[in-house]
């Protein structure tokens, strides 16, 4: 996939390359304390089947099929892949979905404990948010996942919005970006079936395009906390809950080796082991090499890869040659406060509460300084 | 591999920038303080070139020095600091803003010590380094009694200077400071310099035509009268490189378009109708101590 992506002012064409990595040799689940896992060593597991839930509801599926092997002392469970793919099958799988009724949808969204994220959105719905808003756009630099995501689901996100657009008597307002030309084009042509939906496309210029900046600049009328905002694989969830009666087993994540020198987007299981993901699907090295996960203008380096998995917080891996970051003195240019897009000064010793952590200005700074940091 | 913008060494970029900006106003002090002095017969080959030489020293001194203090002193185990520092630009600067005849030696360590003061003290004061310089050295000069702006040959020489020529920078001031053609060149190069906080100029001249737009009407000054008056005084070299000095302006761009405008229109008052040009100089060090202050006007966020 081609596409124009503009970075701080810089507009680039990027090609886009996608990759699967869908039959890893093991996932791992990790467990921690007050955790309840279903599972015991040398248990067979189906893909969909329930290993663990969190004191807080979260559950964690099997999402490759295969003997589970505990360790109990480091907290893992793994599930060494058979490579059969055999898989549970929901009852309450629906080949229509737009009959299904409010309390369906909450229990549905409920019931699954996909993630916190979804405790966030059925706590959001049943407390009446007065819009929602699909961002459909990925909001960290240089993440391309939603696009493939939407692009392999239109339909059924649609179907998803409408319907909650419907049953919870709520504006919907499905967000994409103006760059996203396949998205755009494929929404334009069915939007007309959906009229509960809002369709506006905005240009995706990293860091206006998250939830913050959306709400201040085009809904303003609004309080934030009355906006619910679900990004394409929160609502890919609860579409998939609703027509499969299923948690979701994969996920795209992108690979970026420098600035978007080249970019991979990778469809892969929950659980699989990063370092793997990008040794057996890429044939890159890894080693000697500086990793950061999802916004690499945060500068929290991964010193690890290998001991990481796929898991919901997995967006994009940023690969680049190791460097020794070096911080210098301060020429009080202004540049952090000029690009801040919350309008706040990041060279206040205590940063803002309105910081939304997009590391711009940490980016932009030419004496390296880290502004985010509290020793800066 | 691409490895990104995160350690581009950007400010040696700038330090790049910021030097070959001064170099117009260096050559041209050399034509108009050494060359021309020179040719009248009024100086002997040494003494032109040091005009060219004193910045050159002062530079490569002013490395020395961050080398000694970064390495030495604050005990960094690299020198990106030193490779990254302003002082040497700050430091040129500071000779620019010298009497052409004001005991040119002796400004070297005069300027050094200057700068090794200010580094011990600057954390806790924002003070735009230039303004203070040429405040002392004015006031040490004045107490003296050697405070002239006249080279040799402006000295020796009753000169009449057109509008063209204070324009071009032939008329009596500091050493690289007269010429308002070679600040314009210097302003070109820093605007490719995106560190350089390049509205302030602007701001400042706007905020200047104002006010002796203002002075035109009601004061009866002419229009020509009101150019030689801005060229002759400075006006030009201190909104272009004086005033917006990074480390004395403010960072929230509310804060520097109030900082900006206030300094073109009191100097506009200062020069135009008190007649007073190193008022300049004492409006930017006033104003760089109200930086904080001028950090506060800034967009509130909801």
């Amino acid at each position: 996939m081609k596409l124009t992506y503009k970075f701080n002012n810089d507009e680039k064409n990027l090609e886009i390359n996608k990759e699967e990595y869908l039959a890893p040799e093991n996932i791992i689940v990790y467990i921690r304390e007050g955790d309840t896992v279903y599972v015991k060593n040398g248990d067979y597991v189906y893909i969909n089947q329930l290993i663990k839930e969190a004191s807080n509801g979260i559950k964690s599926y099997a999402t490759v099929s295969g003997t589970v092997e505990m360790n109990e002392e480091e907290g893992i469970i793994k599930v060494v892949n058979d490579k059969t793919n055999s898989a549970f099958v929901s009852e309450e799988a629906l080949d229509d979905i737009s009959e299904v009724k409010k309390e369906v949808i909450l229990e549905m969204c409920e019931n699954l404990g996909i993630d916190y994220e979804n405790k966030l959105i059925v706590n959001k719905l049943k407390n009446k948010s007065k819009v929602l808003i699909i961002n459909a756009i990925d909001v960290e630099p240089y993440q391309f996942n939603n696009n493939y995501l939407f692009q392999d689901n239109v339909t059924g996100l649609l179907e998803t919005t409408n319907l909650l657009a419907k049953r919870f008597n709520i504006d919907a307002h499905l967000i994409l970006s103006k760059y996203d030309d396949n998205n755009v084009a494929a929404v334009r042509e069915i939007i007309a079936k959906y009229n509960d939906i809002n369709f506006k496309v905005i240009p995706d210029v990293f860091p206006y395009t998250t939830n913050q900046c959306i709400a201040r600049k085009y809904f303003n009328a609004y309080k934030y906390d009355d906006i619910l905002f679900l990004d394409t694989f929160a609502l890919y969830k609860i579409y998939m809950a609703l027509k499969e009666g299923l948690p979701v087993a994969d996920r795209y994540i992108t690979i970026c080796f420098g600035e978007a020198t080249k970019v991979y987007v990778v469809k892969t299981k929950y659980g699989a082991n990063l370092g793997e993901l990008i040794k057996n699907s890429l044939s890159e090295s890894i080693e000697n090499k500086d990793i950061y996960l999802n916004n690499f203008m945060r500068r929290v380096k991964c010193d690890n890869l290998e001991s990481l998995v796929v898991s919901d917080n997995t967006k994009t891996i940023f690969i680049f040659d190791k460097q020794d970051i070096k911080a210098s003195k301060c020429i009080k240019c202004g540049k952090c406060v000029d690009i801040c897009p919350v309008e706040i000064n990041p060279l206040a010793k205590v940063l803002d509460s309105a910081c939304i952590r997009c590391g711009l200005c940490s980016y932009v700074c030419p004496a390296n300084i880290n502004l985010l940091s509290k020793e800066k | 591999m691409e490895k990104g913008l995160l350690q581009k060494n950007k400010i040696l970029g700038i330090n790049i920038l910021y030097i070959v900006s001064i170099l117009p106003l260096i050559i041209f002090a050399f034509y108009k303080n050494g060359l021309m002095v020179y040719n009248n017969g009024e100086t002997t080959m040494f003494l032109a070139f040091q005009y060219l030489i004193i910045p050159i020293i002062i530079i490569v001194l002013s490395y020395v020095f961050e080398i000694y203090y970064y390495l030495i002193i604050k005990k960094d185990s690299d020198c990106h600091n030193v490779v990254n520092s302003l002082a040497p630009y700050v430091n040129a600067l500071c000779y620019l803003v010298c009497g052409p005849r004001d005991f040119l030696w002796v400004t070297i360590p005069l300027i050094i010590m200057f700068d090794i003061l200010l580094k011990f003290i600057d954390n806790k004061w924002s003070i735009n380094q230039i303004a203070l310089f040429k405040c002392v050295l004015v006031a040490l000069l004045a107490i003296t009694g050697f405070y002239n702006n006249a080279n040799l040959y402006e000295l020796n020489n009753n000169l009449n200077p057109s509008l063209f020529d204070y324009f071009i920078g032939r008329s009596v001031g500091c050493i690289g400071t007269t010429s308002v053609l070679c600040c314009l060149i210097g302003y070109v190069v820093l605007l490719f310099n995106k560190y350089y906080k390049k509205e302030i100029p602007l701001l400042a001249i706007l905020g200047y035509s104002i006010v002796a737009i203002i002075i035109y009407f009601v004061g009866g000054l002419s229009f020509t009268n009101l150019l030689i008056k801005t060229f002759k005084s400075g006006f030009i070299f201190a909104a272009i490189y004086v005033a917006p000095l990074s480390m004395a302006t403010p960072v929230v761009k509310s804060g520097r378009i109030i900082y900006s405008l206030l300094i073109g229109m009191i100097c506009a008052i200062l020069v135009n109708i008190a007649n007073f040009y190193m008022g300049i100089y004492i409006v930017i060090l006033i104003s760089s101590f109200l930086v904080p202050l001028f950090n506060k006007f800034k967009l509130s966020v909801s």
